[in-house]
């Protein structure tokens, strides 16, 4: 794909300069880090930026780190990253699980997680299962460092909090206290590579705990809040999936699109909870499908 | 007879060029001072241009011509049945991929920004986009004053007599959809001025000689002066025929305008909005028959949507009528089949021509007769299908072997499928079922009585041993030079490593039709095996002189003239070639091969449809989820009886690849429109089976020789592809009870038996930024 579109290319060595940089052009500039989306969308003359700042000459922003509990995922981490990490491995199998139905290795050889969250299309898949864990997105700007929750990050379908001069700098997960345990089911048309009509995390804590999530089917990743109210506290059983069920429709606003029809996709959130409500509690009780397993 | 050649696995004569990066497709081809070419297309799917104005991308700097309907200076239309699909619209529009004016360019960039100053006033015109919408008397009309512009049929027996008969009467209703041929290299061209006048054109064409005969005419030139090369072929499926003569008309307009070489190259998205498409079905089916399962009588009505051209069409409809009841005996049949204009895609060849539509609605309809009469589908296939001698609802007897029962009887063998379609029937309700189908076809070899069926192969031996293999009919990934290669190489006694196969060129090989039909090897092979035995005689007979024998006690056997009687070893190969031309004697052989006779009454509806005819069986075996309407495909069966396997490896290539296109069709692919603006332009949203789709593949090679063929060989491109759909539909039926009228058998239409409307759009995107000028897609696409 050749780029029709002329625009400076500035590769600042260092955050500050980057957030300078990005200070002076505004919203004429945009971020560049894998840029499976950004060079998709300049392309398609979809996005028309007068400058593009490559943030990959800043060091420290491409390593994982587990530290007292939390995960630090840089800003330049790759998915390809992730799916190799053995400490994502080992504390956060459900980011691998979701790393595996993500593009094509091709693809996550280049596209970042954190870049996943700052384009913010309703179907990024890193959005609901760092939701679950109540992630916190780390920025710098001009007035200098701060930390968004990922609750508060989506403000719309391709807008995030960022304000100008800003730039992600990475995600913080903390790895639940109490024994836990996800599953991420992901809604695809074929084995080939595809975006989520529909997806459903499921984090399950010991105690009957849960925390659900559900992405491609509103303006952005959303927590299903009342669903967890009704599930707190409950022996997890048929009925009770059912009723969980019966809220999906106040969680969610699927549309119809290309992809899919809204009737479908309300229908498969239900399927989805059902299942990933099952395999979380299995997995957390030591059992239930591995890892990397479809549920559908 | 023994084969020492034909029937091994030998390697492709193309593999290497292929995985080395030697191979050049028509992209690679590049010329000093080139221009590149660009195609303004439609703005409405139906419209009358008004006025275009291309005065101010005339007097943008790098351009160096800006060309419309007007500049053809021969016929502006161009079609192989009916002539009207205009190389540039000069009246009206009549789909978004219709191209207005051309733009030749220093630069791909000034190309673009000069279409962009093209100013085309339209008026827009009602659109019409569903083919049994255009039939009615009130629909905008495309051509002319009548949408409808096939009917073929067939009749025999009598129908009221043959429903009298009948017990019972199953009628149905079943819809095929429009695909794309999603050959992986998108159409090129490269068009340079000849020499001594004339044009040069090297490009990525599948039947040089119809796209050759469009150019000379559309330029007013003599067929010697236009001269096609083919360029090796990045993949075809018969989709690179009307939109290749298209281009190279376009392309040679242009290099003969400005005097220079002139490229043009689609882009994607460039090349699924304009190039054609197979034809979407929709089919009434009626049949009557008794409770012990015999059908007495067939009813058959299919709409086609014929598009904006009619392109194949007449051909791709008559190979429906005429397999539209499938092998099945029946004394009474009336087959009716339409074509009707609308301003979708136009719709032609591809892989399957006519057969997958029917496939679908007559093998569904055979698992609907055996739930009726409680039979197995095994059971009234053997029950009702054609044994050696049986007439087919055309009228013909089938006096070669027909091995219909044998390929069913194996397939369903290896699949253990009535064991497992019993079991699956009765088993429990469970969120996840499993089911098994089984699908059979016959499907008629070659042209048959379309059109003039005949090929020319060329060899010619070098006089060092070496030898040069060209044809008329064309490789287009398929195998056909390596199956040509074997032929040659078995006739003259020579290794594989030999010979050279040359690229189609038009003007050094003889016209041999279009390279359509599942005819490749069966005509050009045949040609192929008459030029070796020409040449193969000369050199006996040189051979002999040497020995002192004659012709006959002399043979050529691994590279060497022997002795036939002691296996002696005269002399070498390269030695006798050496001779033959020391001797004067022509080492050329042109080989001709007409195909045998056939004949076709339209107005009766009955003749000898194909001289020949092949046989096929699949069975699929799915898992469906029955909460979310996901079909698995998890184990797969074909098997065909190929006549002769020339080459085991590229017989299972179209087995397997069959097979992949086939899962495509039955369960992802589909061209959508809404109001004839196509929804999808790209593979983000046009899904085709991906390896992870296609299920391990049991391949079962029949082969019973056919006269026809060389060696017995018959044909495999485009029936492995013809009866995937139908077997996974019979798959689901047996998995969850419910049968899928309409393909592909998306997640929705299992789940709720029906598709729910979609808008074109993401729903990621905005309209604003979506709204991206058509004429702009081409973007970077060279």
């Amino acid at each position: 794909m050749a780029i029709a579109h002329d625009f400076e290319y500035l590769k600042p060595g260092t955050l500050r300069e980057a957030v300078r940089t990005l200070a002076r052009y505004g919203p004429r500039a945009r971020v560049l880090a894998g840029g499976t989306d950004l060079i998709t969308l300049i392309g398609e003359a979809m996005a028309a930026p007068d400058a593009v700042v490559d943030i990959k000459g800043i060091s420290g922003l491409d390593r994982i780190e587990f530290k007292n509990g939390a995960l630090s995922i840089g800003a330049l981490v790759t998915f390809s990253d992730l799916r190799d990490s053995p400490i994502i491995a080992k504390k956060f199998p459900v980011i691998r699980e979701m790393t595996g139905w993500l593009a094509s290795p091709g693809i996550r050889n280049r596209a970042t997680m954190v870049g996943n969250l700052c384009s913010a299309v309703p179907c990024c898949d890193s959005g609901p299962i760092l939701m679950v864990y109540d992630a916190v997105i780390q920025v710098a700007g001009p007035a200098g460092k701060r930390k968004v929750p990922l609750s508060d990050w989506f403000v719309g379908p391709r807008k995030t909090v960022l304000k100008r001069g800003e730039v992600a700098t990475g995600v913080v997960v903390l790895l639940p206290k109490k024994k836990h345990a996800a599953c991420f089911v992901k809604l695809r048309r074929y084995e080939g590579e595809d975006l989520a009509q529909a997806s459903v995390t499921v984090l399950a804590l010991a105690g009957n705990s849960y925390r659900v999530s559900f992405g491609s089917v509103a303006p952005w990743p959303v927590r299903a809040h009342k669903i967890e109210a009704l599930l707190e506290g409950q022996q997890l059983s048929d009925s009770l999936i059912r009723k969980a069920a019966q809220l999906v429709p106040e969680e969610i606003t699927p549309i119809t699109d290309i992809r899919a029809t809204k009737e479908y996709r309300m229908h498969m959130c239900c399927v989805m909870l059902n299942r990933g409500l099952k395999a979380a509690t299995a997995r957390l009780a030591g059992a239930g499908p591995e890892y990397g397993t479809s549920l559908i | 007879m023994g084969t020492r050649i034909i029937g091994k696995r030998e390697r492709r004569v193309d593999i290497l060029g292929k995985l080395t990066g030697l191979a050049k497709f028509a992209a690679d081809y590049n010329a000093g001072h080139q221009l590149y070419g660009k195609v303004l297309r439609a703005k409405h799917p139906h419209a009358r241009i008004l006025h275009i104005d291309t005065s101010k991308a005339k007097m943008l700097d790098g351009v160096e011509a800006v060309l419309t309907a007007q500049d053809i200076p021969g016929e502006k239309v161009m079609g192989i049945v009916i002539k009207n699909q205009a190389i540039l619209a000069f009246d009206k529009v009549r789909y978004l991929g219709d191209g207005v004016a051309l733009v030749a360019a220093r630069t791909k960039d000034v190309a673009e920004e000069a279409l962009s100053l093209i100013r085309v006033d339209y008026e827009p015109l009602p659109v019409v986009s569903d083919p049994e919408e255009a039939l009615k008397p009130d629909a905008p009309k495309i051509h002319g004053n009548d949408n409808a512009f096939v009917h073929h049929k067939v009749r025999k027996g009598d129908m009221e007599k043959g429903f009298a008969q009948a017990d019972f009467v199953i009628e149905r209703k079943f819809r095929t959809p429009c695909i794309e041929h999603s050959y992986i290299e998108p159409e090129a061209v490269l068009a340079e001025p000849a020499e001594h006048g004339g044009v040069l054109i090297t490009g990525s064409v599948q039947n040089l000689f119809s796209s050759r005969r469009s150019v000379a005419a559309a330029l007013k030139l003599d067929l010697n002066r236009v001269q096609i090369i083919q360029a090796t072929l990045g993949g075809s499926f018969g989709g690179k025929d009307e939109v290749m003569t298209s281009m190279c008309c376009r392309a040679a307009l242009l290099a003969l305008a400005t005097g220079k070489p002139v490229k043009m190259v689609n882009s994607r998205e460039e090349s699924m909005l304009e190039s054609y498409k197979r034809h979407p079905y929709v089919l009434y089916y009626k049949w009557g028959a008794k409770k012990d399962g015999s059908i007495t009588a067939m009813q058959c009505k299919c709409i086609a949507d014929g598009g904006a051209y009619s392109s194949m069409s007449p051909f791709v409809t008559w190979r429906s009528v005429v397999q539209a009841t499938g092998p099945y005996y029946c004394e009474n049949v009336k087959t009716d089949v339409h074509a009707a204009y609308t301003n979708n895609n136009y719709t032609g060849a591809m892989r399957g021509f006519g057969s997958p539509q029917v496939n679908f609605a007559i093998e569904s309809m055979m698992d609907e007769l055996a739930e009726k009469v409680g039979k197995d589908p095994l059971q009234i296939r053997l029950q009702n299908g054609f044994k050696t001698g049986a007439v087919t609802a055309t009228g013909q007897k089938l006096t070669h072997n027909v091995s219909l029962l044998e390929v069913l009887t194996k397939a369903a063998d290896a699949g253990d499928f009535l064991a497992k379609w019993k079991k699956y029937r009765s088993a429990p309700d469970a969120p996840k079922k499993r089911g098994i189908g089984l699908a059979c076809s016959y499907r008629g070899v070659s042209l048959g009585a379309e059109g003039v069926d005949a090929a020319g192969t060329i060899v010619s031996v070098q006089t060092d041993g070496s030898v040069i293999v060209s044809s008329g009919i064309t490789d287009m990934g398929q195998g056909a030079q390596t199956q040509m290669s074997q032929i040659a190489a078995e006739v003259l006694g020579i290794s594989m490593s030999r010979i050279r196969f040359m690229n189609t060129n038009t003007s050094r090989v003889p016209d041999s039709g279009p390279t359509v039909a599942s005819r490749g090897t069966i005509m050009g092979g045949s040609a192929a095996k008459k030029a070796a035995e020409i040449v193969r005689e000369t050199l006996l007979g040189v051979g002999a002189e040497m020995g002192r024998l004659t012709p006959d006690q002399c043979d050529l056997v691994d590279d060497f003239l022997v002795e036939k009687a002691t296996g002696k070893r005269l002399a070498s190969f390269a030695e006798l070639a050496a001779a033959c031309f020391a001797s004067g004697k022509p080492m050329y052989g042109l080989g001709w091969y007409k195909a045998p006779h056939t004949s076709w009454h339209e107005d009766e509806g009955t003749g000898d449809a194909y001289f020949t005819f092949v046989y096929g069986a699949n069975v699929a075996e799915v898992e469906v989820d029955t909460e979310t309407g996901k079909v698995d495909v998890i184990n797969f069966v074909t098997c065909h009886d190929v006549g002769k396997a020339i080459n085991r490896n590229t017989i299972l290539g179209q087995f397997y690849g069959g097979v992949a296109m086939g899962i495509g069709y039955g369960l992802l692919e589909e061209f959508d429109y809404e109001d004839s603006v196509p929804k999808q332009l790209n593979f983000d949203e046009y899904l085709i089976a991906t390896s992870m789709d296609v299920p391990p593949i049991k391949a079962i090679v029949v082969e019973n020789e056919d006269a026809a063929g060389p060696f017995g060989a018959k044909s495999i491109g485009e029936p492995t592809t013809e009866l995937a759909a139908p077997a996974i539909g019979n798959a689901i039926r047996n998995a969850i009870g419910r049968r899928v009228f309409e393909i592909p058998a998306t997640l929705e239409r299992v789940l709720l038996g029906h598709k729910l409307s979609r808008k074109g759009e993401r729903g990621s995107a905005r309209k604003e930024i979506m709204a991206v000028d058509s004429c702009k897609l081409g973007r970077g696409a060279q």
